[in-house]
């Protein structure tokens, strides 16, 4: 009787989907969160002047240091280095200097630094950007300064910008 | 055909599948929660860097990050310290105390790096305003990371 019973609940057996779907719409979550949260960020190392505030720390002053800086020559078009629009994304025309000298493609600017870098191989870098330029600005600078290995970077004192 | 309902009720067992749903839920649940406090990072797009250094944070490690909109609004863990003219106050408030609890290095300065996340569109004096106070008297962080986005392969 039983046996009898048992095959008839075999025959009506069907796939069940359900908890397929559950687990597939589980993953399909899983997966979208983890992509928000896996973007890649880095970060760059910088440095404050430490003789700033009241409690001064007498500083070594290093021998072979060099001013960078940013100034903001007017509004951009739009358009990339590469010439590509870029969407509503605000842009300026910057000049890069290194001491006196001003460039304004970054490569050459990247070009002439890593000159000077190879005649003084413990060069320090200072950057001193203008107020009103953008971030974006003093980030591509920096990494620049890194990409030929010049990781010893010190922001200016604001006081001595302005 | 009541014998027949009869017998499937007697091998009748638990069914697993909801329950592991479930469990699975509140796992993938918890997983999101926990991470996001510990990122405290706001959605703001970064500058592009080819020579970042990818930022692997300890867990375990609190660090200062400073978020920077492209208007200039500060945010620290979802807070805005944007109210205009103490702005500054507060976040040197904020810092000092940040500070204070940073292990030292052996100058006696906060041995920890500050992290500022500022929009690509900011404009640097921003940045800049921070980093002021970030030198301020008390506070002497002098250890600056700017967080950037690292190019897609």
């Amino acid at each position: 009787m039983s046996k009898s019973s048992k095959e008839k609940i075999q025959e009506e057996v069907k796939l069940e989907m359900t908890p397929m779907i559950d687990v597939t719409f589980l993953l399909l979550i899983f997966f979208m969160c983890l992509i928000k949260f896996k973007m890649l960020e880095g970060k760059l190392a910088a440095y404050l002047p430490k003789d700033v505030g009241v409690n001064n720390t007498p500083i070594e002053e290093p021998l072979e240091k060099i001013d960078l800086r940013i100034t903001v020559e007017g509004e951009s078009n739009g358009k990339d280095p590469l010439g590509r629009t870029v969407g509503k994304r605000k842009l300026q025309n910057v000049k890069y200097w290194i001491g006196g000298s001003g460039f304004t493609e970054l490569e050459a600017f990247k070009k002439r630094l890593q000159y000077i870098r190879s005649q003084q191989p413990e060069l320090k870098a200072t950057l001193a950007p203008s107020k009103e330029v953008l971030t974006d600005y003093v980030v591509k600078l920096m990494d620049a300064c890194l990409a030929i290995d010049l990781t010893d970077i010190t922001f200016k004192g604001s006081s001595a910008i302005r | 055909m009541a014998r027949k309902s009869r017998s499937t009720a007697s091998d009748v067992d638990m069914n697993m599948t909801p329950m592991i749903d479930v469990v699975f839920n509140l796992i993938i649940f918890f997983m999101i929660v926990t991470d996001m406090t510990q990122q405290e990072l706001e959605a703001i797009v970064l500058p592009l860097a080819y020579a970042a250094v990818e930022d692997k944070p300890d867990p375990n490690e609190r660090r200062i990050i400073v978020n920077v909109d492209k208007n200039g609004s500060i945010k620290i863990k979802r807070k805005e310290y944007f109210i205009e003219p103490d702005k500054l106050p507060q976040l040197a408030q904020y810092l000092r105390i940040a500070a204070d609890q940073s292990p030292k290095d052996e100058m006696g300065l906060p041995e920890k790096p500050i992290l500022i996340r500022a929009d690509q569109e900011t404009e640097f004096w921003h940045v800049q305003e921070i980093m002021e106070v970030c030198g301020q008297q008390g506070i002497q962080i002098w250890k600056v990371n700017l967080a950037c986005s690292q190019p897609a392969e």
